[in-house]
């Protein structure tokens, strides 16, 4: 099996099994308990805590809140800000659902990003005429569907100095364990991440809160997580998601530079064969090197993910969580692909068990898949 | 709830000498149907024409639907039975008609007296029931000609019974007595309609479907899945065949004209169909063919498809318009779930320009140089096969 869709969800990596499968059995208590069973939990959850602060450098100025996924992460940290209907946010219409919905929620009014061809922020027009009044911009690091990659300090920075009060909340699941990301800074007032995209366990997330954002419960209850987030706290997941954490950023910098030398394998490999297959974002300045999109014109994505599925061999024709949807959809429209292509978008997508030689597999048989469908582009 | 249900069977009276071929046949429908939602014994007797059901404990409402949908019954009349004495039967009626829960302001009373040792006549017993209707409820006045509550009381041998109300059935045959048929089913509108018109028509009913597979994706099979659910209740105990056809596809694309794709597409179909039918001895194949209606259904292709076909290819929608057809979806049930877009393999193979009236010579020598029966074969062996109880259920 030759698996390229890590962007929708990675494999377990084995210590993380390891540690979840022994706390499933051992750690049975609950972490708020007053016996010792539970304090020692606690304990662990609490150093789990400051793992995670200290893997992005938040010491002193942020809380994490362990959550059951990005999406309650995205949630709680939209929510908790407390707008207003009506209120302006800035927000990118090309981003996950689980940042556009709860704004809707809000009935706020949504101001977009400009966006440029290729997926960039068109900075020089949002700051042009940055509107002083918006309480809030929602923004993946990294976009789940065409990787761009947005500078999220240089970006936040300017934001705040046009609007010192702004509530930055950024997402950033595609981007947790595989690229550099610091919040010394302190200009970032909500982050959330996910587990599952680390290699950790599902049913795990994880949310930054400024000590200065606003963040009020989504649930209330036993007021766990400084009141934050009541539920008792899932231990075991807790724990292997550290662990696949740990491990990701103790191998950020070559697993980067692997996946570079893969992606531009790729690109170079269907270039010098196939002259008609695309990568539409490719042109921007920042893309991730673990997100790889491709159009190939006239054949639909879906039916290139099924031959390639025979063989094994397993891709996103989409985002995994809208690949239902048929024909032209919105948020392509705000990455600004041209609606022609939207239903030929391939998303191949790379993480730590990524080899070098099964991609070179995958390009012999895409190629081969492609030239094979080639009487259905006559 | 009722502990009788007078089932009247439709066309029977046309059928002479088999009527009891036919009798046995819906009869075996209708006590499967009655098992599957009724637990208690009951009993399924012939009466005058009828066939009476009766149990201990009251049939559910249930029952009664799903033998609305059975091939061959007219329809079902709930029923009270009573002794033979004229004086039971005004308050079971009252009762009766007390417990309908709409506004209904019209009424006749039909008394069928054919135990002529009842004291009564029926114009008698009529007349009296009606007047003493007519003093309980002001509301309701009499109508011969077109009443809204139809008050029947048939005097039998031993016993009275009583029915206000009555169920419509589909009609027609019932299942089996007009042989047994391949059903082609796509996922639109019109092959469910087709095979629902063919169960009405006695037809026995294997359902096939071409699943072009890696070319359209698994909730296409899952649609024809659903669909065959819900046909499966106007048939008793069906089964559904997924062919694999996406390799077949895509060889006949590769080396046929273009604008002979679907059209080839369609006369390799018929052929698998005729296959199974080969395999389980069926009669017939059946389409949802309306003339005209796409290009691979003008008369000039269906006769080159029709050349080939080792059976005859039933097309009961030949001459009904689209929302004719639509329309009797929605009474069948099968509209919402064919109306669901779904990738269609046809339509990404679809010629430019397709065919309207194909140039028989390539047709004749394209089909001789193109045997592909051993693969249709090897495909047929390869397909997954569902079957389908009385109530629609997939069973193992």
């Amino acid at each position: 099996m030759i698996y390229l869709d890590y962007a929708a969800s990675a494999p377990v990596r084995s210590k993380s099994l390891k540690v979840l499968t022994q706390s499933m059995t051992e750690d049975f208590a609950n972490p708020s308990a007053g016996h010792k069973l539970g304090k020692n939990l606690k304990k662990r959850v609490e150093q789990a805590r400051i793992d995670f602060i200290q893997l992005l450098q938040a010491q002193n100025n942020y809380k994490f809140i362990f959550t059951s996924s990005a999406t309650e992460s995205n949630n709680t940290a939209i929510k908790g800000i407390g707008l207003k209907k009506g209120e302006k946010v800035y927000c990118h219409f090309g981003d996950h659902p689980s940042l556009i919905r709860p704004l809707e929620a809000c009935g706020v009014t949504m101001l977009p990003i400009p966006i440029l061809k290729g997926g960039d922020i068109d900075s020089f027009s949002l700051f042009q005429n940055f509107d002083r009044e918006a309480k809030a911009i929602v923004l993946a690091h990294v976009n789940n569907q065409t990787g761009n990659e947005h500078d999220i300090l240089d970006l936040s920075k300017k934001i705040k100095q046009h609007a010192p009060n702004i509530h930055i909340h950024i997402d950033a699941v595609q981007s947790f364990g595989k690229l550099e990301i610091n919040l010394n800074k302190n200009i970032i007032d909500t982050l959330s991440i996910s587990s599952h995209k680390v290699g950790g366990p599902k049913g795990a997330g994880g949310l930054y809160v400024s000590n200065q954002a606003k963040c009020c419960p989504l649930l209330d209850g036993g007021g766990q997580c400084e009141g934050i987030r009541s539920s008792t706290m899932a231990a075991p997941i807790i724990y292997s998601f550290n662990t696949a954490a740990q491990e990701a950023f103790s191998e950020l910098d070559q697993e980067f530079s692997k996946v570079v030398e893969i992606k531009s394998h790729i690109i170079k490999e269907i270039k010098n064969s196939n002259k008609d297959i695309l990568f539409p974002f490719e042109e921007a300045q920042n893309v991730s090197p673990y997100i790889l999109n491709m159009v190939v014109p006239n054949i639909p994505s879906d039916i290139i993910l099924r031959h390639l599925e025979q063989k094994s061999i397993f891709i996103s024709s989409s985002s995994a969580c809208s690949s239902k949807i048929k024909g032209e959809r919105p948020e392509l429209h705000a990455l600004k692909l041209d609606g022609k292509y939207h239903k030929n978008l391939l998303r191949v997508s790379f993480g730590h068990e990524t080899t070098l030689d099964e991609v070179k597999i995958f390009i012999d048989e895409f190629l081969s898949v492609c030239q094979e469908l080639k009487f259905l582009t006559r | 709830m009722y502990k009788i249900l007078a089932v009247s069977v439709d066309e029977l009276w046309l059928k002479g000498k088999n009527r009891k071929v036919y009798i046995q046949a819906i009869k075996r429908h209708i006590k499967s149907v009655v098992k599957a939602f009724h637990s208690d014994p009951f009993t399924c007797l012939n009466e005058n024409q009828r066939l009476i059901l009766e149990s201990d404990i009251s049939f559910n409402e249930e029952v009664i639907i799903s033998l609305q949908k059975v091939p061959g019954i007219n329809a079902i009349t709930p029923s009270q039975k009573i002794n033979l004495n004229f004086d039971e039967i005004t308050p079971v009626v009252i009762n009766e008609l007390e417990n309908l829960d709409c506004e209904l302001s019209t009424f006749k009373v039909i008394t069928n007296r054919s135990n002529k040792q009842f004291p009564m006549t029926s114009m008698e017993m009529s007349r009296e029931l009606g007047a003493l209707i007519l003093q309980k409820f002001s509301n309701l006045k009499v109508d011969v000609k077109s009443p809204e509550i139809q008050v029947r009381v048939k005097v039998a041998t031993e016993k009275i019974y009583i029915s206000v109300k009555k169920y419509k059935g589909i009609g027609g045959l019932p299942c089996g007595t007009s042989g047994n048929i391949v059903t082609m089913l796509s996922g639109g509108f019109d092959s469910p309609v087709a095979s629902y018109l063919m169960s009405k028509r006695g037809c026995k009913q294997s359902f096939i479907f071409f699943y072009s597979y890696p070319y359209v994706g698994d909730e296409v099979k899952e649609k024809i899945l659903e669909i065959s659910k819900i046909l499966g209740k106007y048939q008793y105990r069906s089964k559904l065949y997924v062919v694999p056809f996406g390799e077949i596809q895509n060889e006949i694309s590769k080396s046929c004209f273009e604008e002979y794709r679907t059209l080839l597409f369609r006369k390799y179909m018929v052929d698998c169909a005729n296959l199974l039918a080969d395999r389980i001895n069926a009669d017939a194949i059946c389409t949802g063919d309306a003339l005209g209606q796409v290009s691979s259904q003008t008369i000039y292709n269906i006769s080159a498809i029709d050349k080939y076909s080792k059976r005859p290819i039933l097309r009961p929608l030949i001459g009904t318009n689209k929302v004719d057809i639509i329309s009797l979806s929605k009474e069948i049930g099968t509209h919402d779930t064919s109306v669901i877009p779904h990738d269609d393999a046809c339509a990404l193979f679809a010629p430019k320009h397709p065919i309207i009236k194909p140039d028989l010579d390539y047709w004749d020598d394209f089909i001789d140089r193109n045997n592909l029966e051993d693969k249709l074969i090897k495909m047929l062996d390869s397909s997954e096969c569902y079957s389908i109880d009385v109530t629609g259920k997939i069973v193992d």
